[in-house]
């Protein structure tokens, strides 16, 4: 009686909801300035998809792929390569073969035996946003699609119109005229693919803010390995000594879901607003003063409080090999390493891409392999 | 300085056992007197013969050079011995005047002349208490010097406190403190028991050490250091247990998530507050008093409820929760250790078995509500035994047991209820130096098992000794975190103040 009560007191004004809340970071989440501190590896707009490669690194910039070279403690561009849409992702064999996916062009095999193959549908449907991908075995690839109807250059409007169209397909790489195969859909935007100790697909949900484990058959449904994320949760990579980085690329924020769960509020906005202004995460923020914001209090002395809620931050999760957090590092609200998209580790050092801010910044992992349950 | 009463051979049995045996003791006039010792050393029982609630069996107790035997514990007081007990005797439904003048009634009574003679009276102590507010609405300090000005007025020449800073907040302390140096300079004879031992080295002029009933040493207090108190309480030096530094030890890894409360708010008490705790692991919860860290966890626990609306939100398990009684949140796993043990920790008139044998009940597992005795005396020795648990005799009551027995007791009634969540709430208030260290080592084994630990002190050396991981409380909000290996005294307090 008690609880019916209160739900109709919420119902009508609309807030109260238990569903409202957003978890705090504390804990193995807990805010620092380790990303603001690291070196600054290379600056570069709309920096995403760093990934090992040969004895360099690979990362996409708008529609082109760079092949980076270390050169005194910077990266200098070795090589580029321009393709006709937005690179959504690049994943890498250490085998040779190289897959990248273009925005609403599905994926295309570059380098490797299968140089030259496209994938561009699965079951008939076009694979419009690619966001992660695979290879299991240098013939055997891996898509995680994150939307069916919006590209992934489009996420936010994926967000707001609470989409939940995702997708996994495997391929098998060896039969030219095979389709995808799906593995599972119904997800709300996949955009990160591991494989797990355990020979499970490792799979974030950035909407739902959570990672699951999905076995490479149809039949089981997912797993929910780490859920109630504090922020969006992007790619993975795996971690030399174990376990995994995860890359979170914007953070949950407690007017945000209150919009989400606001229909038509939510609907005016997506039709009348531009989306840089929308109430919604991003990977960069505080250029505009037509963004919405939260609150004078935000700033003292003309200085932006660490702590404020903002649109957009910098975070990347070390992650144990059960997918549970231990150690992070962050960027908060003042500082300039936002939206991180993907990072990848070589030797000791990880290189974490900020898209937002648009530079790939370097860490000594040495912090995290002193940090608990490291 | 003269003696204004002394012991020769003082013996105390009950049921035949010694509680205390052949003490001799000197109260000086005008010093202040501190007996320390472990639980069940004795020290309770001492004074309680010298406030005239026992009789001794054997030896003498002399007052002002002359033979003296209590009868009452008004005997005592018509002589001038007063004792300020641990829980203060106070009417709580009645105003502080009235409580002052508690038994001095007269047929018709003019209550506002009974407030100015009461006001006057206070001034004249330093004591800035109203009169007029009802006992129930004054804080544990304020209750303390009404109970103090009850004794002055009864012409205490004897002030006997036991535990009397347990309650107190530092700022009480402080002036506690100084009200017992004025009363020392009134001329006052003082005898204080303690388990904080610093307090007994910074106050006192001299310290007699109790244990198993017998004085093992009595000295000025500048002969005293902390290191040579405990080894003459507990006979063994326990300076690497008690109290060791974060440094040395193994600091455990987050586990998983096992309760996050979010926005969680309970009148201005609780405001607005938000964290997580996580498996395998101790957050120590510090605050001052008032900080509002018992209420938070008392909301987790299902003891006190959340604001109806605009609550917040606590997840257990990452399933959202809302405990309306403590009874659900017992059946999922979560299990609140008290404070206040001898208000909510147990029952005192049942033994030791039947009160772990509750913990039990409130699970729900036996609907029918059949208690086999049996089982309750299996499931007590096997308790005992674990916790170990010391009693003269197995069938006592609970309020015979010393403070860190029955604190044991009420452990053990908690984690019968096999919990995947422990909250302790001020563990070891009222508890001595051995059974700290035992305590402690049973709190580490349940977070080294999996168990999510969370033990709320105002202590700080607890709080740096047990913890993995500390959130200090302020005003109603976890105001930062900490980890241990960045925790210092100094930067817990400052977060907890400013």
């Amino acid at each position: 009686m008690i609880a019916t009560l209160r739900r109709a007191y919420a119902a009508f004004r609309g807030f109260d909801d238990e569903t409202g809340s957003v978890p705090m970071m504390d804990g193995p989440l807990r805010p620092n300035a380790l990303l603001d501190a690291a070196t600054v590896a290379l600056t570069l707009p709309d920096v995403d998809n760093v990934t090992p490669w040969r004895d360099g690194l690979l990362c996409s910039s708008g529609t082109e792929i760079l092949h980076l070279a270390a050169a005194s403690g910077q990266f200098v561009v070795r090589e580029r390569r321009a393709f006709e849409a937005p690179v959504s992702l690049i994943a890498a064999e250490p085998g040779g073969g190289l897959a990248v996916g273009l925005d609403r062009k599905g994926v295309v095999i570059i380098e490797g035996p299968h140089a030259g193959r496209v994938v561009a549908e699965a079951s008939g449907r076009p694979l419009l946003c690619c966001t992660a991908a695979l290879f299991l075995t240098p013939d055997d690839l891996i898509i995680a699609s994150g939307s069916a109807s919006h590209p992934a250059a489009e996420w936010k409007r994926d967000l707001m119109e609470r989409g939940s169209s995702g997708s996994v397909w495997s391929i098998d790489l060896r039969r030219p005229d095979t389709e995808p195969e799906l593995i599972t859909d119904g997800l709300a935007f996949p955009n990160g693919l591991a494989l797990g100790s355990d020979g499970r697909l490792y799979v974030s949900e950035a909407w739902l803010h959570r990672v699951v484990a999905l076995e490479r058959s149809r039949s089981a449904p997912p797993k929910v390995l780490l859920r109630d994320l504090p922020a969006y949760p992007g790619r993975i990579a795996p971690a030399p000594e174990g376990g995994f980085w995860l890359s979170l690329f914007a953070p949950r924020n407690q007017l945000v879901e209150f919009v989400l769960r606001e229909t038509a509020y939510r609907r005016r906005m997506i039709d009348t607003i531009d989306p840089a202004y929308w109430i919604a995460p991003a990977l960069s923020s505080g250029a505009s003063f037509l963004e919405p914001i939260q609150g004078g209090a935000r700033k003292k002395l003309n200085m932006l409080k660490p702590w404020s809620p903002s649109w957009s931050y910098g975070l990347v999760a070390r992650c144990n090999d059960q997918m549970r957090p231990i150690a992070s590092l962050h960027s908060r609200a003042d500082g300039a390493v936002h939206g991180v998209t993907a990072c990848c580790q070589t030797g000791r050092v990880l290189y974490a891409a900020a898209k937002g801010s648009g530079r790939i910044v370097a860490v000594d992992t040495a912090w995290a392999t002193g940090a608990r349950g490291a | 300085m003269t003696a204004i009463l002394e012991f020769r051979g003082a013996t105390k049995t009950f049921r035949g056992i010694p509680a205390i045996k052949d003490i001799d003791f000197t109260l000086r006039r005008g010093e202040i007197h501190a007996i320390v010792g472990e639980n069940g050393a004795g020290k309770s029982t001492l004074m309680k013969v010298l406030a005239g609630v026992y009789e001794l069996n054997a030896g003498t107790l002399t007052f002002e050079g002359a033979p003296l035997v209590l009868k009452s514990p008004a005997d005592a007081i018509a002589r001038g011995i007063a004792m300020v007990f641990q829980e203060t005797n106070l009417v709580p439904s009645m105003t502080v005047a009235q409580n002052i003048y508690l038994g001095e009634e007269h047929l018709f009574n003019r209550l506002r002349g009974l407030y100015i003679q009461a006001q006057r009276f206070l001034l004249s102590l330093n004591f800035y208490v109203d009169p007029m507010a009802l006992v129930s609405s004054l804080g544990a300090g304020k209750k303390q010097m009404v109970e103090i000005a009850r004794a002055v007025h009864h012409h205490a020449r004897v002030l006997i406190f036991d535990e009397p800073t347990a309650a107190l907040t530092p700022e009480e302390k402080f002036h506690f403190f100084n009200l017992l140096r004025r009363l020392q300079q009134q001329g006052l004879s003082i005898v204080f028991i303690s388990h904080a031992l610093e307090e007994a080295l910074s106050l006192s002029d001299r310290i007699t050490v109790l244990r198993d009933g017998e004085v093992v040493a009595t000295d000025d207090t500048g002969n005293f250091d902390r290191e040579r108190l405990v080894q003459a309480m507990v006979g063994r030096s326990l300076s690497n247990e008690l109290y060791g530094s974060a440094g040395g030890r193994k600091i455990r890894p987050y586990g998983d998530e096992i309760v996050s409360v979010r926005n969680l708010s309970m009148g201005n008490i609780v405001r607005n507050t938000a964290f997580s705790i996580f498996g395998g692991q101790i957050t120590g919860l510090f605050g001052l008093v008032g900080a509002g860290r018992t209420e938070t966890m008392k909301i987790v626990c299902g003891v006190l409820k959340r604001d109806f609306f605009h609550g917040g939100e606590i997840r257990f398990e990452a399933r959202p929760v809302r405990y309306r009684t403590p009874r659900p949140a017992v059946l999922d796993g979560i299990v609140y250790v008290t404070e206040d043990r001898k208000v909510e920790g147990f029952f005192e008139s049942m033994s030791i078995a039947e009160n772990i044998q509750m913990g039990r009940v409130a699970m729900g597992h036996n609907p029918l509500a059949f208690v086999s005795m049996a089982e309750a005396r299996r499931l007590a020795e096997t308790w005992t035994k674990r916790l170990g648990i010391r009693a003269i005799d197995p069938a006592a009551r609970v309020i015979e047991l010393s403070g860190g027995n029955q604190q044991k007791v009420v452990i053990a009634k908690s984690l019968i209820q096999r919990p995947r969540l422990v909250v302790f709430d001020e563990p070891t208030r009222g508890v001595d130096v051995g059974a700290i260290v035992e305590i402690h080592r049973f709190i580490n084994q349940l977070a080294d098992d999996g168990i999510a630990v969370v033990v709320i002190s105002s202590y700080l050396p607890e709080i740096l000794a047990l913890s993995d991981r500390i959130l200090v409380a302020r005003q109603g909000r976890i105001v930062e975190e900490m980890d241990i290996a960045e925790a210092t005294e100094t930067k817990i307090m400052y977060a907890a103040v400013h």
